[in-house]
């Protein structure tokens, strides 16, 4: 068995506000192994980002407050970790790029100093050993003159290369994991490729695991190994990308796949959409949170919640289809059988 | 670069021109004349006085006297301090109150930025409210009232600080701490709500994110980019302040310039006051500048 870089048991993070409880991850468990691409897919709003920023610790708290759950790094309990201990793991063993590249760097630093700030801190490099370091990553990254670039700052670079500035800035001190939340979905398609090309090469490269969370399930198709589907708080479906894409089990995985265009335009297909909006995080409801909108759902789905079952190895869904005493449906045709 | 400071300065004349015609020709719609609130000259005397001036002449033609005057640096005489041109009286007076605004902002500046950076970072922690306590305080206390009061207790009680009068560094103390708590308390808002809208932004997720330390976030990610806000504030107020406040000067008794610009106005000096309006105007216009200058070292995005 390959080696796990991370493992999480039960994760639940709520946030305390005026409105109530915003129970934003409800028991998420997964794990991560050594060099693969896990990407976590789900609509806005399902906790996605959350999920990920506890484990680096990087949600306020509060109003955010980690409720359960285990974190576990390289087999270590991280769980209770203070901020101090979690310092000398950020950015060293574990790194985070965001979203908009626009606004995740600091306006008013060169970019040379925004790497270097993270190599100093974890790596006791002299200023010329890390310099050289500097102009490696942004070689590696694909920032051309790079001892010119090292001295601008972030405005006088696209979009683009913004992020290929917080790539180098999150693998400047070789981490085990990276995870990228959403990177290219601020990005061109053009560049968005490139910069995906790109993560896959520094994969290879230095063996780092990948979090990649993304709602655009051609990216998954490009880019993961496994694949985990959230959906308000939970993880549903989890697997390895073909059982996802080829023999998905719970519908609203299957609504999700069923959402992509196909360019395959022999059929008439027409998109489909999943209709009703995404349940409610404050005061969730009790059965399955998917029951509102799913065209299966059961009298059981509104009362409990469905159980992991496991489908096939490493293949696991939480829906109550899967129970042997359900009806067996044909998701495809859209039919009970 | 040469290129934006000549526009700059260009904008700048027009800036001042503009001032000095507008207020030319408002002060004259006020009514009553220089003299005549003089109880003891008589309406034969007031006649000679406005004639002596010129300022019976047709308007427009003291208009154009005035501007050409002005071009060559001449503010004139004052109406009511005979025999002192209105330069004269800027060149004694301004030293004065710029001086104590410079004590005072010496003082405010760092201190206000200070609890600022503190008060944010402990957001809804005690500091946090012992702040906010403060700079409301500062803003809402008026100066004459916390100026009388810092002179009963350290003048009047202890004895250990003159009352008034300005001539030994040591009363300086007691208006320097009466001017500095009202900038003090507004520096203070300004770079609490600052730090707070900076401590949202996503660059210091990144920075957290790279396992720096909390206190090396706020030094060295935070604080110069809450900086902006404070920059635009700090050029008009370093301008009002070296120019002195009336109610400072008055109850501390310093002759600073600040006095004039309300006893010009209500003594309807015409030369007194349009000194002082294009003065400050100058004085203004520079402080903006050299904030926009300053911007650009703070922010490389608004370099020129
Ligand atoms: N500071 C906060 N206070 C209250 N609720 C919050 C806070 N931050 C996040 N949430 C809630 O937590 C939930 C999960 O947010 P999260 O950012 O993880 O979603 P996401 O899956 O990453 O969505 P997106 O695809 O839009 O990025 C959201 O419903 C959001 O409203
Ligand atoms: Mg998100």
């Amino acid at each position: 068995m390959s080696e796990r870089i991370l493992n999480i048991e039960n994760l639940k993070v709520s946030f305390d506000t005026y409105a109530g409880e915003v129970e934003a991850v409800r028991g998420v468990s997964f794990h991560v192994n050594k060099g693969e691409t896990l990407a976590i897919v789900g609509e806005s709003g399902c906790g996605k980002s959350i999920t990920v920023q506890s484990i680096m610790k990087l949600v306020p708290m509060p109003p955010g407050r980690l409720k359960e759950g285990t974190i576990e790094y390289l087999s270590t309990d991280i769980t209770a970790y203070s901020d101090k201990k979690m310092q000398h793991l950020r950015g060293k063993e574990m790194s985070m790029i965001f979203q908009d590249p626009m606004t995740s760097l600091n306006p008013t630093m060169r970019i040379g100093q925004q790497i270097l700030e993270g190599v100093k801190k974890h790596t006791g490099l002299k200023k010329k050993e890390a310099e050289e370091q500097i102009i490696r990553l942004l070689t590696d990254v694909g920032i051309p003159n790079p001892d010119k670039n090292m001295l601008r700052y972030p405005h006088m670079f696209s979009g683009g290369m913004r992020q290929r500035v917080m790539i180098a800035i999150a693998l400047a001190c070789n981490p085990k994991i990276l995870f990228a939340d959403e990177p290219t979905t601020a990005l061109d398609v053009t560049t968005q490729a490139q910069i995906l090309e790109l993560m896959n090469a520094l994969k290879e490269k230095f063996g780092t695991s990948i979090v990649l969370i993304t709602h655009d399930l051609g990216i998954v198709a490009r880019m993961a190994d496994r694949v985990a589907v959230m959906y308000a708080g939970k993880i549903v479906e989890t697997g390895s990308a073909h059982d996802i894409f080829y023999t998905p089990k719970h519908p609203y995985t299957f609504g999700l796949l069923k959402s992509l265009p196909s360019m395959d335009l022999s059929k008439e297909t027409k998109l489909e959409i999943i209709p009703g909006t995404p349940a409610s995080l404050i005061n969730p409801p009790k059965g399955c949170s998917f029951a509102d909108r799913c065209k299966y759902a059961m009298n059981v789905c509104n009362r409990l919640e469905p159980p992991e079952n496991e489908i096939s190895q490493g293949h696991a869904g939480s829906c109550w289809l899967l129970d042997e005493r359900a009806p067996k449906v044909d998701l495809i045709k859209g039919e009970i059988l | 670069m040469a290129k934006y400071i000549v526009k700059r300065l260009l904008i700048s004349v027009i800036t001042i021109w503009l001032l000095a015609t507008i207020s030319f020709f408002l002060l004259r719609t006020l009514p009553g004349n220089p003299f005549q609130t003089n109880q003891i000259l008589s309406i034969e005397m007031q006649e000679k006085m406005m004639t002596y001036y010129g300022l019976n002449r047709p308007l427009l033609e003291q208009y154009i006297t005035y501007l050409s005057n002005l071009i060559r640096g001449d503010m004139g005489y004052s109406l009511k301090y005979t025999n002192r041109t209105v330069n004269s009286i800027i060149k004694t007076t301004f030293p004065i109150s710029a001086s104590l605004g410079l004590k005072a902002l010496a003082l405010a500046l760092p201190i206000g930025l200070f609890l600022g950076v503190a008060s944010a970072k402990k957001r809804g922690q005690a500091v946090d409210y012992a702040c906010v306590f403060i700079s409301v305080l500062g803003v809402s206390i008026p100066s004459f009232i916390l100026g009388s009061f810092l002179q009963y207790i350290f003048a009047l009680k202890l004895k250990i600080l003159p009352m008034a009068q300005w001539s030994t560094p040591l009363h300086t103390i007691l208006p320097t701490i009466a001017l500095a708590l009202s900038l003090l308390a507004t520096l203070t808002r300004v770079m609490r709500a600052s730090m707070l809208e900076v401590t949202t932004q996503d660059y210091v997720k990144t920075a957290k994110a790279k396992g720096l330390t909390e206190s090396k976030i706020t030094w060295s990610h935070q604080i110069r980019n809450a900086m902006v806000p404070i920059l635009t504030l700090l050029g008009p107020m370093v301008a009002t302040v070296l120019m002195g406040t009336f109610v400072i000067e008055k109850i501390f008794a310093i002759p600073g310039l600040g006095q004039h610009f309300v006893n010009s106005i209500t003594g309807l000096d015409y030369t007194m006051t349009m000194g002082l309006i294009v003065f400050y105007g100058i004085f203004m216009v520079t402080a903006n500048f050299i904030v926009d200058i300053a911007y650009g070292f703070v922010d490389p995005r608004i370099r020129i």
